[in-house]
């Protein structure tokens, strides 16, 4: 089963943000950018492009699927 | 210091919702099931459902996060194995009172309404901690 990779943790620290910060950022809750920090759940493409779109990244570039 | 009262988490509010809420109707049912002219159990009763009703009512009003996607899918996910459960525990009651027991419907809707809360509470509870 293919397993969700972010980058999202790494960004987040180059910008020296916290979890909080970018759950209001892209009207989520922390846990949900916890969880998505973890690769415990798979973000809408919305949410994907909203997150991409904080770091000035693609989507591709933060999520991807390794198998 | 700010006056500002931060809002409860969404995983609080649903364990007032449903899990604290269930938890009452579970003690109401149960005091049910004993002598219906005893005043004080009917006092009792009348208590655990009277927290039961403000639990619904509190989470309604009481400040919150607001839900945002993972919320909703958790808890869509929670209500919906939650009515599997449900339909699952009437179809053997069907079967037991087919089988020619009595079951009296007063006794056990409580505890049905308990089942549905507290479970709702406790799927939601691991689907966010658990994350799926």
């Amino acid at each position: 089963m293919a397993v969700l990779k972010t980058r999202l943790h790494e960004l987040r620290k180059e910008k020296n943000m916290q979890q909080a910060e970018l759950a209001a950022l892209v009207g989520a809750r922390r846990e949900t950018i916890g969880n998505l920090e973890n690769g415990r759940y798979n973000p809408s493409l919305k949410l994907a492009m909203d997150i991409a779109k904080v770091f000035d990244k693609t989507v591709e570039e933060i999520f991807s699927f390794e198998e | 210091m700010s006056d500002k009262k931060e809002p409860i988490r969404l995983i609080t509010n649903y364990m007032i919702r449903y899990f604290i809420n269930g938890g009452a109707w579970l003690c109401f049912a149960v005091l049910n099931l004993f002598d219906d002219n005893n005043k004080v159990l009917g006092v009792i009763s009348a208590i655990f459902l009277f927290i039961a009703a403000g639990c619904s009512f509190a989470s309604l009003v009481i400040k919150s996060e607001p839900e945002d996607e993972m919320g909703q899918k958790h808890i869509y996910g929670a209500k919906a194995i939650t009515l599997d459960y449900l339909l699952a525990v009437i179809m053997i009651i069907g079967i037991i009172s087919i089988l020619g027991v009595n079951i009296s419907f007063n006794k056990v809707y409580p505890f049905i309404i308990a089942v549905s809360h507290v479970v709702v509470g406790v799927e939601f509870w691991i689907r966010e901690k658990a994350g799926i």
